[in-house]
């Protein structure tokens, strides 16, 4: 009895590690028979709750979880360019979409091959923030949603939700420590630190997931990149203190719930 | 600066790649790892050549060091400019100051892209954008226009956005890739709103502000001036090093020189040594194999001769064989003639006794015919 519950549990782990490895030219199929190059990023949809306005601290909160929501699809841009695509920049993207009356909503439901027949955009990049939560002072955790869709035929050509975590280091007190980097951030940017660590946040876990997409036709490395793995479907992004990052893969209902139940 | 991505796709740190990278020979092309390469370069004072070198010996832990620095060291500065914070602050509250603030950010950013000779896609549309918003038309055109040459698979929507912003100049294809002169945006009037002004006054009045402004002033003029120094100082240090690096890999090269000259005289030795050991050896054995092919040529020979003489002598016997059977057969032809011959005399005598007895039987049947006759008369 224990033996053949033992083979099963192996067969168990053989299947978690095959299903792990699969291949972008499995995963990205269809991207791969659309050959994509063109890509308008559209601005991100923010359904993350704030909190009650009863303090200037609440205010504050809002505005940085707003301008932080804003800033995902700014990290979008270059991790895209990076693997080879042409992407629309976002004061053309939003005359574009001005102009045509879409929103998230129409993005996501309707027929967008306008965009294709007019505008020559081949995919859309929908972006969604869907709850933040801190923990002490040092560990800031969004969930976001990527949603990459074909304007030729509609098809999702990437679906992938992520529940990002920054880790701060602490000092003897537990007072959180700035890293070199996020000085030079906050340096750069003339931002206060808490929104500063939430875009650097947003800026790494879009790398993350952008990079996982095919590089597109334009690249030699495009044939030879069908066979390298993609990301799950449903995953977690850690980035440590130290600099390192860590992927845990979600199941469907464990990500939702952790989601979209309310604390 | 963008790019310089520590994290791979696949979950792991970049640190290998990036030290790999940065000390590739053709690591100053590869984009993405620029950030490494300035780091190392300008920060630590190490060229390509010293990294190489240092690769070389195995020394891989300063490497392994900055690479570990740089990972907490870098961000993806990740967006079109140089400082997301002006675009980030626009898509947030869409002033014209913020929007001005942000076309002032979009030319630096091109200014500096043209200095590295890399156009970031959709910089030239954008810029075109935010003009077209703050009535620069001309300029504007001409900013999409160079969109379009950079990008020809942009022409398809910046072709739509002159139709919505600029309907004028629809058909006017003239572009400048030149620097941007960014004191032409000086000249750009726009009207705050009253909440940005007010937030001016509010810091005018403020002599806090003002204090505040001045000392960041005179920070920034210090700060300048021994970012100068210090650049100047990393710049010699930088010199020093290489030329360093230079003769230690000089030294290394007439080392290795000097090294692989006695190796290589070890190497002939070692090999006429083993070519005379082999031709002894060669020697002995074709010795060897001649005494061999004589022994048995000699062998061979005897074993020949002792074919021969049996065979010489099978024939000698063979040939008084036949001689015997042919007495043999000569006596029994003789013997089977003499036979024959008596048979034939016996024969003969047989024939002759019976021709006698045949005579004498006619005889007597002649005269017993006689006897008979006068009978045979009378009756006639």
């Amino acid at each position: 009895m224990n033996q053949s519950r033992l083979i099963a549990i192996a067969v168990g782990i053989l299947l978690m590690a095959a299903c792990n490895s699969e291949k972008k030219v499995t995963t990205y199929e269809d991207l791969y028979k659309e050959q994509a190059l063109t890509i308008l990023v559209a601005p991100a949809q923010d359904n993350a709750k704030r909190p009650q306005v009863k303090t200037t601290q609440d205010q504050v909160l809002c505005d940085e979880l707003t301008q932080a929501a804003t800033y995902l699809r700014q990290s979008c841009i270059t991790p895209l360019v990076d693997q080879g695509y042409y992407v629309i920049p976002p004061l053309s993207s939003d005359v574009i979409l001005n102009k045509l009356g879409m929103g998230y909503r129409q993005l996501m439901m309707d027929d967008i091959k306008k965009l294709n027949t007019d505008y020559g955009i081949d995919a859309v990049l929908l972006l969604s923030v869907h709850k933040w939560q801190q923990f002490e002072t040092n560990e800031i955790i969004v969930f976001t949603e990527y949603t990459l869709r074909s304007t030729k035929t509609g098809l999702e050509l990437m679906h992938t939700w992520v529940r990002g975590v920054k880790l701060q280091p602490v000092d003897v007190k537990g007072e959180p420590v700035e890293l070199a980097a996020d000085n030079a951030f906050i340096r750069l940017t003339g931002l206060e630190s808490p929104i500063a660590h939430r875009c650097i946040l947003m800026d790494q876990m879009s790398d993350f997931v952008l990079r996982s997409l095919p590089t597109s036709a334009s690249r030699w490395m495009y044939q030879h990149d069908r066979y390298t793995s993609a990301n799950p479907a449903f995953y977690g992004f850690v980035m440590n203190p130290d600099g390192s990052v860590e992927r845990s893969e979600y199941n469907e209902d464990a990500f939702g719930n952790e989601c979209f139940t309310t604390d | 600066m963008s790019g310089g991505r520590l994290i791979e796709a696949g979950g792991d740190v970049g640190s290998r790649l990036m030290i790999e990278a940065a000390a590739f020979a053709g690591a100053e092309q590869n984009p993405a790892y620029e950030v490494a390469v300035f780091f190392l370069n300008n920060v630590w004072g190490l060229t390509l050549p010293a990294l190489q070198y240092l690769q070389n010996m195995k020394k891989n832990l300063l490497l392994a060091i900055t690479a570990a620095l740089l990972s907490t060291a870098c961000f993806n500065e990740g967006s079109l400019v140089t400082n997301p914070a002006p675009l980030m602050q626009y898509q947030y509250k869409p002033t014209e100051a913020s929007l001005l603030a942000l076309a002032k950010n979009y030319a630096e950013a091109i200014n500096s892209n043209l200095q590295k000779g890399r156009i970031h896609p959709g910089l030239y549309a954008d810029y075109g954008v935010a003009l077209a918003q703050l009535g620069c038309d001309a300029q504007a055109n001409v900013m999409f226009n160079n969109e379009k040459t950079f990008f020809p698979n942009s022409t398809k929507y910046v072709d739509e956005l002159k139709q919505k912003l600029l309907p004028a100049f629809v058909a006017d294809n003239r572009y400048d890739t030149s620097i941007i002169d960014l004191k032409s945006l000086d000249t750009i009037h726009v009207t705050f709103t009253p909440e940005e002004l007010a937030a001016q006054q509010q810091l005018l009045d403020d002599p806090e502000y003002q204090r505040q402004l001045k000392q960041q002033q005179q920070e920034e003029k210090a700060e300048k001036a021994q970012a100068a120094k210090k650049a100047k100082a990393e710049a010699a240090k930088a010199k020093e090093s290489e030329r360093k690096a230079l003769a230690l890999a000089k030294e290394k090269a007439q080392k290795d020189k000097a090294k692989a000259k006695k190796q290589a005289a070890k190497e002939k030795e070692s090999a006429k040594r083993a070519a005379d050991k082999e031709k002894a050896q060669a020697k002995k054995q074709a010795a060897k194999d001649k005494a061999d092919a004589k022994k048995a040529a000699e062998k061979e020979k005897a074993d020949a001769k002792k074919a021969a003489d049996k065979a010489k002598a099978d024939e000698q016997k063979a040939k008084l064989a036949a001689e015997k059977a042919e007495q043999k057969a000569q006596a029994e032809a003789l013997k089977a003639a003499e036979k024959e011959k008596a048979e034939a005399e016996k024969a003969a005598k047989k024939a002759q006794q019976e021709a006698a007895k045949a005579e004498k039987a006619a005889q007597k049947a002649q005269a017993q015919e006689q006897k008979q006759s006068p009978i045979t008369t009378k009756e006639d």
